[in-house]
């Protein structure tokens, strides 16, 4: 059995802000040995893990989770040592000032995020992006000869750390978390005859890279595995879906998913005593799950998606029995209902 | 333990205004075995004495509380609400980590939720939420549970690693003012290592909740009555990218900074002079405080006990009040000189 916390801790470890998931390409290897049978890395940077068939004509079954996570880029570096940054997918300047990051270069920076110190603004209002630094302590040619430059990836720099009832609290769960989910549902379907393809698709956050891993495998059917805003006092009742945590994973409804595909996982959650909580995404996802229907011939999808606190800062918190729950409905659903 | 190791001992220790005894322990295991005589008082001030030649007292003072959080209720999802106990910037609280102390003395860890990016409105963007809206996440089911384990007064700090980075930087959370008990500490161990007694009678007051109203300072300065008292401090610099050299208090790793003065004190010409010139006699590196900014235990002190003459050396730091304040260990160094050469020397 997969053990959630030490995968989890070993996959956000690793820094993937999107563009460059392959510094995880040491432990997507390990994952290979242990449960697939081949890893692809396709041309958009998306990384394939395959288990084949017993027989020929098995259904082909596609489980897409992100391999990348929110981050900075480095866009300028100052006389006086320090660095500008841009951010890489949606990041709230709220949690920035200050908060701990890595600077990737030749060697790994240590470097805390700064602006202007509160009391000498007028207004008291967050900062944009633009107004943002990371000092690192260093001066210009000390960076200059660390291989600091224009590009170079930043993340945050925050370890994960467990609270009470077995939630987990870190940063890259968004989507990391389902990468866990995604193998745990491939150990339990060890023995069930399908080609299986667990995409760790990249770019998430800033585009849409998956469409080229779906259009190379060509399922039949596709499973999204993402995270949702988890249900917090101030989030109800907005245009958001947002869904309670420990209560199992949110269930998307659109227009742009396969609705046979829906209602059979929906009734399956049912039969099979899964908990589960359903979300209205009208026609927009905000996942991989608005473009793999669409690639292609057309592929039927399903999107489920993990509660989730905080996202897109370093202390995202998920509750370890919606990971479980997850990976039990996919495949559950992927071996009683897909290839039944 | 070397001055850095010390250090990280003080700041990682559990300190809020208040509930200040975590390092108050920690600095009676270094030192108290130097004193002539240990006091702690009332309101948990320490102080150590070392005699002197003469009955002339000197005061040398460094608060030991830092700024933290206070459990005032929860909801029914479990969310813990809080006070901030002394300033704490709203800009330095979403997604922070934080670490409370729970009814039987356990550390708890939690999160100071931040509602996601993609939730927020316009408005919300541009704006910080309210601090009597964000509430403190420990994964509580419920608030049964939550107020179980952090009953309403429970006290919280950030939760942040002692890091040390670039060229001799040093990134903490509580080094205001830790890394002043750290040089008082210092001193002592300085002045007894080397043997010597010094003119004056000193009396090295640890001091607590500096950052709530600077009571200790004051009642420690009645019980001491000194003829002079020296705070050593960390000060809020601004030497960063953006702010303009005239608003830019001092600089980092240019020495400890002197202060003329101050939000709360007003230091005496005749004691600032007295101050540059022992610097000058002894090859003391420092700067002067440029802006007038902060306060300090100072503000308690020179109206105490009939008036104390005063002066203040400030270790400069950056995101003071934060998870992540940051200083420079030369600068730290160079305020262990100072306050070893004022120990020993009339001002």
């Amino acid at each position: 059995m997969i053990n959630v916390k030490s995968l989890c801790e070993r996959l956000t470890r690793h820094v993937t802000v999107s563009g460059s998931e392959e510094n995880a390409l040491d432990v997507i290897k390990e994952i290979k040995e242990r449960f697939f049978d081949e890893l692809i890395c396709d041309r958009a940077g998306n990384f394939i893990l395959i288990r084949h068939a017993k027989s020929e004509n098995a259904k082909r079954i596609l489980i897409d989770a992100h391999m990348d996570e929110v981050g900075f880029l480095v866009s300028d570096v100052t006389d006086e040592g320090f660095l500008r940054v841009i951010n890489v997918g949606g990041i709230d300047c709220k949690i920035l000032q200050p908060c701990e990051v890595t600077v990737h270069a030749d060697k790994e920076i240590y470097g805390v995020i700064c602006s202007t110190p509160p009391h000498l603004k007028t207004e008291k209002k967050p900062p944009q992006i633009h107004e943002l630094y990371i000092d690192t302590g260093y001066t210009k040619d000390d960076l200059e000869r660390f291989g600091v430059r224009i590009g170079c990836a930043v993340s945050f720099r925050y370890s994960m750390t467990e609270l009470k009832n077995g939630r987990l609290c870190g940063k890259g769960f968004d989507d990391k978390i389902c990468i866990v989910c995604a193998v745990m549902a491939a150990e339990m379907l060890d023995g069930c005859d399908i080609e299986l393809a667990v995409m760790l698709s990249s770019r998430e956050e800033i585009g849409k890279s998956s469409v080229v891993g779906a259009y190379n495998f060509a399922p039949d059917y596709a499973v999204v595995l993402d995270v949702t805003g988890a249900e917090i006092p101030e989030e109800k009742n907005t245009v958001y879906s947002s869904s309670p945590m420990a209560h199992g994973p949110e269930i998307s409804v659109s227009a742009i998913l396969e609705k046979n595909a829906v209602d059979s996982l929906i009734s399956y959650a049912e039969r099979s005593d899964i908990p589960y909580s359903l979300a209205c995404d009208g026609a927009n996802t905000g996942t991989n799950g608005n473009d793999i229907p669409t690639v292609s011939v057309g592929i039927p999808t399903v999107l489920m998606s993990i509660p989730l606190l905080n996202m897109h800062t370093y202390s995202e918190i998920i509750d370890i029995k919606d990971v479980e729950y997850t990976a039990r409905l996919t495949a559950g659903f992927i071996k009683d209902v897909l290839v039944k | 333990m070397d001055s850095k190791q010390l250090l990280e001992k003080l700041c990682c220790a559990f300190g809020p205004s208040g509930c200040e005894s975590e390092v108050v322990q920690i600095i009676k295991e270094q030192v108290g075995a130097y004193a002539d005589e240990m006091i702690t008082d009332a309101l948990g001030n320490l102080i150590i004495k070392i005699n002197g030649k003469t009955d002339k007292r000197v005061m040398i003072c460094a608060h030991t509380d830092e700024v933290g959080f206070m459990i005032r209720t929860a909801d029914d999802e479990g969310c813990l609400y809080f006070h901030t106990v002394g300033g704490i910037d709203l800009g330095a609280l979403c997604a922070r980590r934080v670490t409370f102390l729970g009814k039987n003395g356990e550390k708890i860890k939690g999160v100071i939720d931040s509602k996601a990016i993609h939730c927020q409105s316009a408005k919300e963007r541009g704006e910080y939420i309210p601090l009597e809206n964000m509430h403190v996440n420990i994964g509580a089911d419920g608030k049964q549970q939550a107020l179980e384990c952090l009953p309403v007064g429970s006290y919280g700090t950030f939760d942040s690693e002692f890091i040390e980075f670039g060229n001799g930087f040093i990134k903490a959370k509580a080094l205001d003012d830790r890394a002043g008990c750290c040089v008082m500490c210092e001193v002592i161990k300085r002045i007894r290592e080397n043997g010597i007694t010094p003119e004056n009678t000193l009396y090295f007051a640890f001091t607590v909740r500096e950052e709530v109203g600077r009571s200790g300072a004051v009642t420690a300065s009645e019980r001491i009555k000194p003829d002079f008292a020296l705070i050593l401090e960390c000060t809020a610099v601004a030497d960063v990218p953006d702010v303009p050299p005239h608003k830019q208090v001092s600089h980092l790793s240019k020495g400890v900074s002197l202060s003329l003065m101050d939000h709360s004190t007003v230091y005496r010409k005749q004691v600032v002079q007295a101050m540059m010139d022992l610097a000058a006699k002894n090859g003391l590196k420092y700067q002067i405080k440029t802006l007038v900014s902060g306060g300090n235990d100072a503000g308690g002190i020179h109206k105490a006990s009939g008036g104390v003459r005063c002066a203040t050396l400030s270790i400069p730091s950056r995101y003071i009040h934060t998870a992540c304040c940051v200083i420079n260990m030369d600068d730290y160094y160079s305020a262990v000189d100072f306050a070893y050469a004022v120990a020993l020397n009339d001002i």
